[in-house]
């Protein structure tokens, strides 16, 4: 059920408004001019504006009919409905389970996606309030941190993060990134030696080793672990710039331009993806996809709470929202199944 | 077991408070070492009255949001820096009232400036992005280049304070582009400065792409626009040029180009090209020593940062930053990436080690534009300045870690070859909070210390007075050439003091999009005097000049041993 808010509001408002006016026009048209007036016209200046006032009126029509059907909303107008609808449905959920951690961190990430970070921060450090064990919001902490440049504060949430999973993949590598930032270089290697130990075929990691080894000068080291990530993943551009810049440091220039080669063809072809993506970007298209996603996520949460009617509400608004997305179908032929 | 007197154990006493006190003192001045560059915005008093437009109507046409850089020069000869704003102009959909120009403020001294714009006949009206200043018809007076959108504009001096505009006689106009920065560089070395011309993007308003970003209007990526090569014109030395793009190898490049510096980085007596390229790998075009180009970037570890990406690069600025004689460059870039610290290993490579430096501090969140390895508190290491401000004038409607208006960035250089973020302690300008475009740096108040001109997006300029506590001693060359170009651009100069040798050179055209810095400044730290200064003119030749008193400015001729005072 859409329900207006703030923004929806406005946009109602807007349209009763444009109303008010139309019907203004048609009373203002149907009332009798003075018969002076009438009279001094002549007729070939009363024909347009007849069509004119026809015009107007068939334009506030048309846009009095929106109000019911937004296909005249402009997209701007649209994007701004969905994203009330998913600031919404995350401060009903709110409404529905205020104590409920998963709840809590799901409105903050809702808050950090409308690029309101300040609150979302709030929000996640509320969740850690409900349950301390949460290392995905120490990570999302992490990451708030880090985008602002606040390198130690990132580590300090990806460590607590990691003290409560010492598994959860990426963090040392993060970690280790903000370590470099930071020039400390043998600290970071520490931390991805250790990653490599849990995760050996993490490709990230070993190409992020070559990169602390690089920062070390110890370019063996750097070369050999930039070796394994291609060995891992052939198509990964940037170990081939990582061992191209190891091999010249290492005099080896032969395999230095091999390298580069390989780099070059790459590039081009990742120059060429970026090129198509940003050609086929579509905001509206984006925008629905994220909404969909959230709505998946408070599906989930209202079907851990026992909500399951309310879950298949929302995931059929997902499905609605992206109708391309098989994952959402088959979630919500499974528990259409389990019903 | 000798015991101590009560006389000697109070003495002892008394010995371990007064080196603790020393101890504390001792951190104390490290504590505030952050404190020894002051900056301080002395806008208001200057008298200038510019504000900056960049046309925008709502329509996000992608040229507003990369406009303009400025310069600094010495228009009239008297001894001063005065400063050229660039202005945009009104894009399609946009009226003005008074049509906006770009603004000649000549410096009356005492931090007094003078709107000399009419008067000296440089009012433009086109739509800048680039400027590049240079004597380019050897007269003994700077004449300049205009970058713009549209056709571009050479102004030549006329030596009585006004200038003409002889961009057609000159063939300089490069047709119909959207611009960004140029330089004049003396390519072949026949003693006339040549011009490279930097260009963004292929546009025209039926090429325009409307995007949004979550429901707001944005401005695309140039990712969406094609690229162009940039274009190079050789002087004739008639007044007249001729575009030699294609034969001199720049053509067969193209690249999304903004802003640009050249300097002989590889040592070898002749000026290189450096360009910025937005969101792609940028070039460094090696000179052959006759004017001719091959592009080196990619294998001189220049095309992209540590991790092999290109960034969305805006300005670049070169200096010595670790005195080793060698000039290492700082490039800016979008949010989400740093600013990136090529230190040049002197083998024709270069080594990304902004994060060993910590020279990327405080560049993470910020878009960053003009920059410029300056010393500015003469101790005898370059810091680095960083303009700021969100390209996306609206970006914190969909993130508030981003600002459009954003403070300046300050790193102070250790000497250690690390860098430290003093912004916060810089003094009251680094406080101001716009969305700066072009950065230009010279000695205003010619008090031995370099001062700051900004150029704001949208707004009135930033003029920033050095008022470090620092004493450090300096010493400020002006170069004359004679068989070469009038100014030594191209020029380098090295300066022995004792245990520091400092090397610099005469740049025509840097940073983002602006001209700065004609005559050399160097920070002496406590050294009273300079040893001696090695000059090596462009084409090889060589003057030395030994035993120069610091604390002045002075002006060295090309084979004439004799120093100028002034």
């Amino acid at each position: 059920m859409f329900t207006p808010s703030a923004t929806t509001f406005k946009l109602y408002s807007m349209v009763k408004h444009k109303k008010r006016r139309k019907r203004k026009t048609k009373n203002s048209s149907r009332s009798q001019p003075p018969a002076s007036v009438t009279k001094k016209r002549p007729k070939w200046v009363l024909a347009p504006a007849a069509v004119v006032c026809v015009g107007i009126a068939c334009f506030f029509l048309l846009k009095s009919w929106s109000g019911s059907d937004s296909s005249l909303l402009t997209q701007e107008e649209k994007i701004a409905v969905l994203k009330t609808e998913e600031m919404e449905l995350a401060q009903q959920l709110l409404r529905d389970f205020p104590g409920n951690d998963a709840t809590v961190s799901f409105v903050g990430s809702v808050y950090g996606q409308h690029g309101n970070n300040t609150e979302a921060v709030k929000f996640l450090n509320k969740a850690l309030e409900l349950n301390p064990n949460r290392p995905d919001v120490y990570d999302a902490l992490g990451w708030v941190a880090f985008t602002k440049g606040a390198y130690e504060e990132s580590i300090t949430h990806w460590k607590k993060a990691l003290e409560i999973d010492a598994k959860l993949p990426g963090l040392r590598s993060s970690i280790a990134f903000s370590l470099m930032a930071l020039d400390r270089g043998s600290e970071a290697i520490e931390q991805l030696e250790k990653n490599i130990q849990i995760f050996p075929k993490s490709v990230y990691s070993h190409f992020l080793l070559g990169q602390a080894y690089l920062q070390q000068k110890d370019y063996e080291n750097a070369k050999k672990h930039y070796q394994i990530a291609i060995e891992l993943d052939q198509n990964y551009v940037n170990a081939y710039y990582g061992l191209f810049t190891a091999c010249t440091r290492l005099k080896q220039q032969a395999k230095a331009r091999e390298y580069m080669a390989v780099f070059k063809k790459l590039k081009a072809e990742e120059m060429k993806f970026q090129k198509a993506r940003d050609g086929a970007y579509n905001d509206m298209v984006t925008m629905r996809q994220t909404v969909a996603e959230n709505h998946i996520k408070a599906a989930q949460i209202y079907r851990a709470q026992g909500q399951s009617d309310r879950a298949e509400e929302l995931l059929e608004k997902a499905i609605k929202l992206d109708p391309g997305n098989v994952k959402y179908k088959q979630f919500y032929q499974s528990i259409k199944n389990r019903k | 077991m000798v015991k101590l007197s009560r006389v000697q154990e109070s003495w002892q006493h008394v010995g371990q408070r007064f080196a603790l006190v020393l101890v504390f003192l001792c951190v104390l001045s490290q504590m505030c070492a952050g404190a020894s560059i002051v900056l301080r915005d002395v806008t208001k008093k200057t008298g200038i009255t510019f504000k900056h437009t960049d046309g925008s109507s709502g329509s996000h046409y992608i040229m507003e949001t990369v406009s303009a850089g400025l310069a600094l020069f010495d228009y009239d000869s008297d001894g001063d820096t005065d400063i050229y704003f660039l202005n945009g102009a009104a894009l399609k959909g946009k009226k003005f009232k008074t049509t906006p120009r770009n603004a000649l403020y000549r410096n009356e001294g005492g931090w007094r400036f003078t709107d000399v714009t009419e008067k000296a006949g440089v009012g433009g009206k086109e739509y800048g992005l680039g400027v590049a200043v240079g004597d380019y018809d050897n007269d003994g007076d700077l004449d300049f280049y205009t970058n713009n959108y549209g056709p571009n504009v050479l102004y030549q001096n006329n030596g009585d304070g006004t200038f003409t505009d002889v961009t057609k006689r000159a063939g300089v106009a490069n047709g119909f582009k959207v611009g960004a920065g140029a330089c004049f560089l003396d390519a072949d070395k026949d003693g006339d400065l040549d011009l490279y011309v930097s260009n963004y993007l292929d546009f025209s308003y039926d090429k325009h792409v409307p995007i949004s970003r979550r429901g707001f209007p944005v401005y695309a990526t140039p990712r969406y626009y094609l690229p162009i090569p940039d274009d190079f014109y050789r002087n004739n030395g008639d007044g007249t040029f001729t575009n030699v793009t294609e034969s001199s190898g720049v053509g067969q490049h193209a690249g999304w180009g903004m802003g640009t510096v050249c300097a002989d980085y590889d040592n070898d007596g002749d000026t290189d090209v450096f360009v910025a390229n937005d969101i792609a790998k940028n070039f460094l075009f090696r000179n052959d020593g006759t004017g001719k180009f091959e592009e080196v970037g990619l294998m001189a570890g220049y095309a992209y940062d540590l991790h092999g990406d290109q960034q969305g690069n805006m300005g670049v600025d070169c200096g010595d930053y670790d005195n080793d004689g060698l000039f290492d460059f700082y490039v800016t870039s979008y949010e989400d990436q740093l600013a990136t610290l090529y230190r040049n290993l002197g083998d024709g490579m270069f080594e990304d080690v902004t994060m060993l430096t910590g020279a990327g501090a405080g560049t993470l969140p910020q878009v960053t534009w003009g920059t410029s390895f300056v010393d500015f508190d003469n101790d005898g290491d370059r810091d680095i300045y960083i303009a700021c401000g969100h390209l996306q004038d609206n970006v914190e409607l969909y993130d508030d870690t981003k600002a459009y208006l954003a403070r300046n960035i300050l790193l102070m250089n250790t000497g250690h070859g690390k860098f430290v973020d003093i912004s916060d302690k810089g003094g009251d300008g680094m406080k101001v909070k716009l969305s700066s475009r072009g950065a230009a740096f010279d000695d205003l108040d010619n008090d031995g210390d370099i001062d700051v001109v900004i150029l704001n997006s949208r707004r009135e300029p930033t003029i920033l007075r050095n008022d470090s506590p620092s004493k450090g001693h300096w010493l400020q060359i002006r170069l004359r050439g004679v068989r070469t170009n009038r100014d030594g651009v191209g020029a380098q100069v090295k300066v022995v003091a004792g245990d520091l040798t400092l090397i610099d050179e005469v740049h025509s055209g840097r940073g983002y999009q602006s001209h700065y810095g004609m005559r050399l400044h160097f920070g002496l730290g406590n050294r009273k005097k300079v040893d001696r200064i090695e000059v090596r003119w462009i084409g090889g030749r060589m003057d030395v000049f030994k035993d120069v008193t610091a604390n002045r400015l002075i002006t060295l001729t090309e084979g004439n041993s004799k120093i100028e005072p002034k």
